[in-house]
């Protein structure tokens, strides 16, 4: 149907007034208006009710249409080793998904390319070449690129996930407060400087571009992409000009890239790193005032205002210093050369700031539970202070949005009296849980209050007054509590527990927590934590993560030559089962199996499903993923990049933890990076001096980089304190017998020998003392009795620890080792 | 030609066709036709990674390359923009034609009213394609030649309200009005069945 031109005047007429009134104020407008032509009238009512339906119809402009309809096709898919998981965003040429590296089991970022990018030659090794040189750049400010992945003729750049908002997303809710804004703009011009350096210019520098980590450190996303795939068939190229972007955002369409590029860039004339300095200017000029230097409602309009207005400099806070000021001048000058000519020159001027110099991570809660203080009355509750407050720390660490200092380094402060800005510091948070528990018979008294690093001002503070049985119903009020204070939301309803009732029974409860202190103390502490443990699973046999205690201390009994592995493995792999029965999402059950099929049972297939079980489900236990690191990767499969890279996340989550330093230590000297193995074994070993894993670490380290006398004077202070282990002995030994000094090797194999007559001395340790003494056939005799034995020890070290490098050099060791390898 | 002397020619054109000169606009069609038609191909074919050149960018990008952006008047960014938003729903028209040629009955380009709008319901039977699409818009212009303007503008050229409300050199309301009506309208009789489109 095909209406006259005066019907359609008058169809307009209706409809647009129609449109403009309330729902109920229409029908007596229409009569009015239509005067009786029903008609007219039904037409009206029509276009109105698609009016309604058509709100966000042809809103997407047809050639984005046809982008988004494509995008959608690569989740679930795999490119290389990499599974596809979901469509975070098309930013910077092409979709970018997140996906799951199923070699290294992290989450990445992938930038995939269309297609028909690949199938062109000349633009594909253009683009390899522009990644290799991308992939060059490490800077902690830059959001690294890790790799280029080709499948099926897609490419795809495998980018750092990075975590937090980017600066678009928090100017959005306003200027940000100066200290605040310099510290970012420092960063950011570190990242620029450390990309010059090398001849890479970012090209494309945005707010959008820039990510705050929950951490507080500033990753400049990106670099040097809009280059990368630039066009080849003209002078036009990418490089100069990274395109007007329009991007969509809540209810418009908002001006992108074209907001932040330099007169050079909109003239399409070359560019240099002056053109990053300019988009710079523009960052910091709107982190300060909260507006687009040059945005306008066109692109056109702002093109034009790059070209020919200045920013209004009104607009920046009175409180903006003139070295400030004068430097935004000096980044937004129009004429290249009069433009500030490099990023140190922009840092010195920032540095002259004195207010900007450090930039606390305020934007993401984050918190660390001290050890709680033991005030009753003989003080001798230390075990279940720590206990209360590890179960506190381990409920409010899945929760999203809040980053919680992992216990070791949250603990390592007890009794030390640092006041709370130190804590702060060295944790890297915003807040501290301080608390007391004071315990007589079964009433407890906790109070617990809540902190903030920055002015000390006290958030929160409470007291308990309870009995015994109810201690977990306290722990998940004080998570509550301290995830309400800390504004983080909660996944479940405010019912659900963040901290579960491990178990109903008071004494199996104490019992574990004193086990488990005295597991995670090593050597002798080990048999009797475990005693404790058999005795709380024997109070309570429903109780989880009491079974996983008991399987890990058995394990490390084993791996450290402390027990014999055969009388062990029956228990150890139940209780690990049982655990995991008990609770099926627990990470602590899943790596207490993880441990003990790959150490009793060789069974490496099974431990890396059990440890990346254990990880999907706590992606944050640290203990979980060390073994994973070092059992699995670094000695049961000797993937060294691997390994070392998994210890450096561990440690990351855990930076104060000797114990955890000294497992990348070993990391480091297995893959034979020995300056930093001593570097970080020495770390290790100043956090907890007590510690003899570390100094036996350090021994090690300084044995195989030649350092013979260093080791030997370690390594003796390693047996001492740890009451002459057969782990510290069975190094002292080897370190000996590397500088010739047989005789002593020898002694200390006898003194092994003897011991072995009256006690548990694992043949594994045998035969490296042996070893060392000069002795290849006792040696060899010793470690065919290991392997048939199945000694956890043997198990664990005789494939990669590099102190069975000799005898991996004789053919009866070589056999053995082929048998440990079969399927 | 280098972009720096194409630049320099559009320039001139546009300027001249601001001036009432209408053999400008003769050689103008050709030049930027191409010119938009090269880089929506490289497009369409997804030679060319989709965010530098999300097409709503396109024009945008076409614009930068082959304009003088010191010498632009307002007037002859508006020409340039209604210009181009004309050309790229024939050249998108002639990539769906070309499409359903190959692909005898093909559907590649057929953007379904569902998706179009936002709702997820592609399995949707209620479909157009961009083809039905262009011959609502014939039918709209014979009504409104406005509205038909501004759905180019939005829609093919992906311009935002205050970016077409230039190109027509009116104001920002009166594209908001007629953009709602045109979207009413086309919604409209894009859901009642019209005759069967080929296919």
């Amino acid at each position: 149907m095909t209406l006259p031109r005066e019907a359609w005047a008058r169809l307009k007429e209706a409809f647009e007034g129609a449109r403009a009134l309330a729902l109920d104020a229409r029908p007596a407008y229409l009569a009015e208006v239509c005067k009786g032509d029903e008609a007219l009238r039904r037409e009206v009512e029509l276009l109105l009710a698609h009016n309604d339906q058509a709100a966000s119809f042809l809103e997407t402009p047809a050639m984005q249409l046809d982008d988004s309809l494509v995008a959608k096709s690569l989740e679930g898919q795999c490119i290389g080793p990499y599974q596809i998981a979901t469509l975070i965003g098309t930013g910077g040429m092409g979709e970018v998904y997140s996906a799951r590296d199923t070699k290294l089991n992290r989450i990445v970022a992938l930038k995939v390319l269309p297609d028909q990018f690949a199938l062109n030659p000349a633009r594909s090794a253009r683009f390899t070449r522009e990644a290799q040189l991308l992939a060059t750049l490490n800077h902690p400010n830059i959001g690294a690129i890790y790799g280029l992945e080709e499948s099926h003729g897609a490419q795809a750049l495998v980018l750092e996930l990075v975590e937090g908002e980017t600066l678009a997303e928090q100017v959005a809710r306003g200027p940000l407060p100066l200290a605040r804004a310099l510290a970012i703009a420092r960063q950011i011009a570190d990242a620029l400087d450390a990309a010059h350096k090398k001849g890479i210019i970012h090209r494309d520098l945005k707010p959008a571009n820039v990510k705050v980590t929950p951490d507080g450190v500033v990753k400049v996303l990106d670099f040097g992409l809009a280059k990368a795939v630039g066009d080849d068939d003209s002078t036009w190229d990418l490089g100069h000009s990274p395109m007007a972007i329009l991007g969509k955002t809540g209810d418009g369409m908002i001006l992108g890239t074209a907001a932040y590029m330099s007169p050079e860039q909109a003239r399409g004339n070359p560019v240099d790193k002056r053109t990053d300095i300019w988009a710079f200017g523009c960052v910091l000029y709107e982190l300060l005032t909260g507006r687009a230097a040059f945005a306008r409602e066109t692109v056109a309009d702002t093109l034009a205002a790059i070209v020919e207005r200045d920013p209004e400099w009104t607009a920046l806070p009175p409180a903006t210093p003139p070295t400030i000021i004068r430097l935004l001048r000096h980044c937004l000058e129009k004429e290249i050369a009069r433009r500030v000519n490099d990023a140190p020159n922009v840092r010195l001027a920032i540095d002259e700031e004195p207010s900007s110099n450090r930039l606390p991570a305020e934007h993401a809660a984050s918190i660390a539970v001290l050890a709680f203080t033991d005030m009753s009355a003989a003080r001798d509750q230390a075990w279940f202070c720590d206990g209360v407050a590890e179960e506190i720390i381990n409920a409010l660490a899945p929760l999203k949005g809040l980053r919680v200092a992992a216990r070791t380094s949250a603990f390592s402060f007890k009794g030390k009296g640092d006041d709370l800005r130190t804590i702060g510091r060295k944790l890297n948070v915003t807040t501290v849980l301080d608390g007391s528990v004071r315990r007589s018979g079964d009433r407890v008294r906790i109070t617990v209050q809540l902190n903030d690093v920055a002015d000390g001002f006290q958030l929160w503070s409470e007291r308990y007054d309870r009995e015994l049985k109810d201690i977990f119903d306290v722990q998940d009020e004080i998570a509550k509590a301290i995830a309400d204070r800390l504004r983080v939301t909660l996944a479940g309803g405010r019912d659900d527990r963040l901290v579960g009732q491990a178990t109903t029974n008071m004494e199996a409860y104490q019992l574990y927590l004193k086990g488990r202190g005295l597991v995670d103390r090593r050597g002798a502490n080990v048999p009797i934590g475990l005693d404790l443990l058999r005795k709380a699973v024997e109070l309570d046999p429903g109780y989880s993560l009491a079974w996983a205690g008991v399987s890990d201390a058995l394990t490390v009994m084993a791996y450290s030559g402390a027990a014999a592995g055969a009388q062990s493995k029956a228990e150890a792999i139940a209780a690990a089962k049982r655990s995991i029965e008990l609770d099926p999402t627990s990470a602590t059950g899943h790596t207490a199996l993880a441990c003990a099929t790959l150490l009793y049972e060789n069974n490496r297939a099974m431990a890396r499903q059990e440890f990346e079980r254990a990880l999907e489900f706590s992606p944050n236990y640290g203990m979980g993923r060390m073994w994973y690191a070092l059992f699995y990767f670094q000695w049961a499969r000797g993937e060294f990049e691997l390994g070392i890279t998994e210890a450096r996340r561990a440690l990351d989550n855990d930076p104060l933890s000797a114990y955890v330093m000294t497992n990348l230590g070993l990391c480091l000297f297995t893959a034979g990076q020995l300056d930093e193995a001593i570097q970080t074994c020495r770390r290790a070993v100043q956090q907890d001096p007590e510690s003899f894993v570390a100094r036996w670490a350090l021994g090690h380290s300084l044995a195989l980089a030649g350092r013979f006398d260093d080791a030997i004077s370690t390594l003796e202070a390693a047996a001492e304190m740890s009451g002459r282990h057969s782990l510290a002995i069975t190094a002292l030994a080897g370190a000996f017998g590397q500088v010739g000094k047989l005789a002593e090797a020898h002694a200390l194999h006898r003194e092994l020998m003897d011991r072995a007559t009256r006690d548990y001395v694992s043949p594994t340790h045998l035969a490296l003392t042996a070893e060392a003494a000069g002795d290849r056939d006792e040696a060899m005799a010793f470690a065919r009795r290991a392997w048939d034995e199945r000694e956890p020890s043997f198990i664990l070290w005789a494939r990669h620890f590099p102190q069975y490098r000799t005898l991996q050099t004789d053919p009866r060791f070589v056999a053995i080792l082929r048998e440990m390898n079969e399927p | 030609m280098p972009d720096a002397s194409r630049a320099q020619n559009v320039t001139e054109l546009l300027l001249s066709w601001g001036q009432g000169d209408t053999a400008a606009l003769d050689r103008l069609v050709p030049l930027l036709y191409d010119d938009l038609r090269r880089v929506a191909r490289g497009h369409l074919r997804r030679e060319r990674p989709g965010h530098s050149l999300q097409a709503t960018a396109l024009v945008h990008e076409v614009f930068l390359r082959l304009v003088d952006v010191d010498r632009m008047t307002l007037k002859s960014r508006a020409h340039f923009f209604a210009l181009s938003a004309r050309l790229m729903r024939q050249i998108l028209v002639d990539h769906a034609r070309r499409q359903r040629a190959s692909k005898r009955g093909g559907s590649a380009t057929v953007i379904s009213l569902n998706e179009a709008s936002g709702a997820a319901a592609p399995t949707s039977t209620s479909s157009v394609d961009v083809l039905a699409l262009d011959e609502a818009l014939d039918a709209l212009s014979s009504l409104d030649a406005r509205q038909c303007r501004v759905v180019e503008l939005r829609f093919f050229a992906g311009l935002n309200i205050p970016e077409a409300a230039d190109a027509l050199g009116v104001s920002t309301a009166t594209v908001e009005r007629e953009w709602a009506m045109a979207k009413a309208w086309l919604h409209q009789r894009l859901s009642t069945p019209q005759e069967p489109s080929a296919g």
